[in-house]
């Protein structure tokens, strides 16, 4: 019985001994010692899948709790909203849809043209629509609505954090922290800014796939307009040099956009993506292009103005001195 | 070695070491295949050597603790633990002897997870590739020193509690060491509650041995002198449990 005590009392403080002497020297340096990613599913393949997928629980959430009707996604037509009836928004959800095509046209179709299995479908679907359909006539309060945000904001944190790379993740946690309504403030936009340039350094390196130059070409224009809001406020034009850095910033995402589209064509991963991803990624970038254009207008236009300040100028001084 | 051969017999009787065996050989070369990689295959091989990874965690705490836990509980309370004292096979080595039956399996399978992490996904520049091989071994030790000891501590809970308990309390421990943790960091960020950090600094870190990182993100080997602390911080923490795994054990229900 001693025995077995002594060799338990021996592991037990040679054990202690060893792991305090290397714990002390481990939190030496002062970080943190969890990684608060375990299994380094943040930014991995599994991340980017995860990211998409939650889009669908988001919408989920947004619809029940802010929109306060059914899911398109559920609903499978616009015919079935609730008793707040929404305009039919095309939402990325709709998209991840099982497998039908986002079509928003609703075509009613009379009852004997279904097959029995159709109809089955039908049935079920028309309950899972009433398992979600609001009955309650009042409307969610205003707190209630504030945890609804709360909560949609950590969970479009949460699919950031995943796929940082990802348009739709980056995007829609930017609306939502800039977007007074929903939360964001003033003091938020320090947050947007920091997660804007965080975007921008993850896809630095980015040679293989084009998507994501897009994303970082949105930060950076959402980085030009929280820098130009002030002068927006005041009414004040935007100085010529911070439409000049951030039209260099922009172009080169958009050009890196192009020159590493073209290679993905030239290898073949292109080619891989469905007819829908490349239309909806050319779509974007043709989206980005043209806002990207606005700038060459608005810095003609900055300069023509400070030009003509400046003739003016001239020509009151020589008038001044004419008088004289 | 009666003890030995009679467990492992029984565990591969009961064949769910096979369902276990087939996911793992499987699941690494299928799951990537569902990850948005299409416009980007570099991402398929790291993702390979991460769903090795987390399939072999998997099957730790999915199986093989419950596997301890059970063999713990069924020999103890049928007499046989008894049986074999009577025979004067001591105490020690009737732990060893079970520990090593689940782990004999259970090696077949941290075999399969080395072996595709390795050489089905190793990087083609050769430098890159030291770093591969090194750091799959690297993580082999670790995850070693965080699965083997707690195999201990569930075979030892399951021959003084029921099979159920043994396997909730490990189960539990190594989610919290390698979870938990983190939630409790986040905490303590700011707070200076003695209690809490004690708490904290008492708490196994079996995070530590997580080194997906350095494989999905090609990071590189682990340094050698930072590999030798964490490994004598988990070494540490791996005698104390056999310490404590030895007083909780029990020959007879």
């Amino acid at each position: 019985m001693l025995r077995n005590l002594a060799f338990s009392g021996i592991l037990v403080l040679s054990g202690l001994a060893l792991a305090a002497g290397n714990l002390a020297e481990l939190r030496s340096a002062g970080n943190r010692l969890h990684s608060a990613n375990v299994f380094s599913i943040q930014g991995s393949a599994y991340g980017k899948l995860l990211a998409r997928l939650s889009e669908t629980t988001i919408d989920r959430v947004w619809h029940l709790g802010v929109e306060q009707i059914v899911p398109h996604y559920m609903s499978g037509d616009p015919a079935h909203h609730g008793p707040v009836a929404a305009p039919a928004a095309p939402t990325n959800a709709a998209v991840v849809d099982n497998g039908l095509k986002p079509t928003y046209v609703y075509t009613p179709v009379s009852k004997a043209d279904l097959t029995p299995i159709e109809k089955s479908k039908k049935w079920i679907q028309k309950r899972v629509i009433a398992q979600y359909t609001r009955t309650n006539p009042r409307a969610l309060n205003d707190s209630h609505l504030a945890t609804v945000y709360r909560d949609i904001e950590e969970m479009l944190l949460r699919s950031f954090k995943l796929d940082p790379t990802h348009y739709g993740t980056y995007d829609s946690y930017h609306l939502f922290l800039t977007t007074r309504d929903f939360g964001g403030g003033t003091g938020v936009s320090e947050h947007a800014e920091k997660i804007a340039n965080l975007v921008i350094s993850n896809i630095f390196k980015e040679n293989e796939d084009p998507e994501p130059w897009l994303t970082a070409a949105a930060a950076a224009s959402n980085l030009y307009q929280m820098a130009s809001l002030p002068y927006i406020q005041r009414n004040e034009a935007i100085p010529t040099d911070i439409l000049k850095e951030y039209q260099n910033k922009i172009g080169y995402c958009l050009a890196r956009f192009d020159e590493v589209q073209a290679q993905a064509e030239k290898i073949g991963n292109w080619d891989r993506l469905s007819t829908e991803r490349q239309m909806e990624i050319a779509e974007r970038a043709h989206f980005a292009k043209r806002t990207f254009k606005q700038f060459e207008v608005m810095i003609a236009r900055a300069e023509s103005k400070s030009q003509s300040g400046k003739t003016e100028g001239e020509v009151a001084e020589r008038s001044s001195e004419e008088k004289d | 070695m009666e003890l030995y051969k009679l467990t492992l017999v029984s565990i591969i009787n009961r064949k769910t070491f096979a369902i276990f065996a087939i996911l793992l050989l499987a699941l690494p070369f299928v799951l990537p295949l569902m990850t948005p990689w299409e416009s980007k295959p570099t991402l398929l091989e790291p993702a390979r050597a991460q769903m090795a990874w987390i399939l072999l965690w998997t099957t730790a705490i999915g199986w093989l603790l419950f596997q301890g836990a059970t063999i713990g509980d069924r020999w103890s309370s049928h007499g046989i633990l008894e049986y074999f004292k009577t025979l004067g096979v001591s105490r020690r080595q009737q732990l060893g002897q079970m520990w090593l039956s689940c782990f004999t399996v259970f090696g077949g399978m941290i075999l399969i997870t080395f072996l595709i992490s390795t050489f089905t996904a190793m990087p083609g520049d050769p430098v890159e590739a030291r770093h591969w091989l090194i750091t799959n071994l690297q993580y082999l030790l670790l995850f070693v020193l965080v699965i083997a000891p707690l195999l201990i501590l569930s075979i030892s809970l399951g021959t003084r509690f029921n099979g159920a308990a043994a396997y909730a309390i490990t189960i539990g421990l190594a989610l919290y060491g390698m979870f938990g943790i983190g939630y409790l960091e986040v905490f303590l960020a700011d707070n200076r509650n003695l209690f809490l950090n004690l708490v904290y600094l008492l708490s196994p870190h079996y995070h530590l041995s997580d080194l997906t990182s350095r494989l999905v993100f090609k990071l590189g080997a682990v340094p050698l002198a930072e590999l030798g602390r964490i490994s004598g911080y988990l070494g540490g923490i791996a005698l104390i449990t056999v310490g404590l795994s030895y007083q909780l054990y029990r020959e007879g229900k």
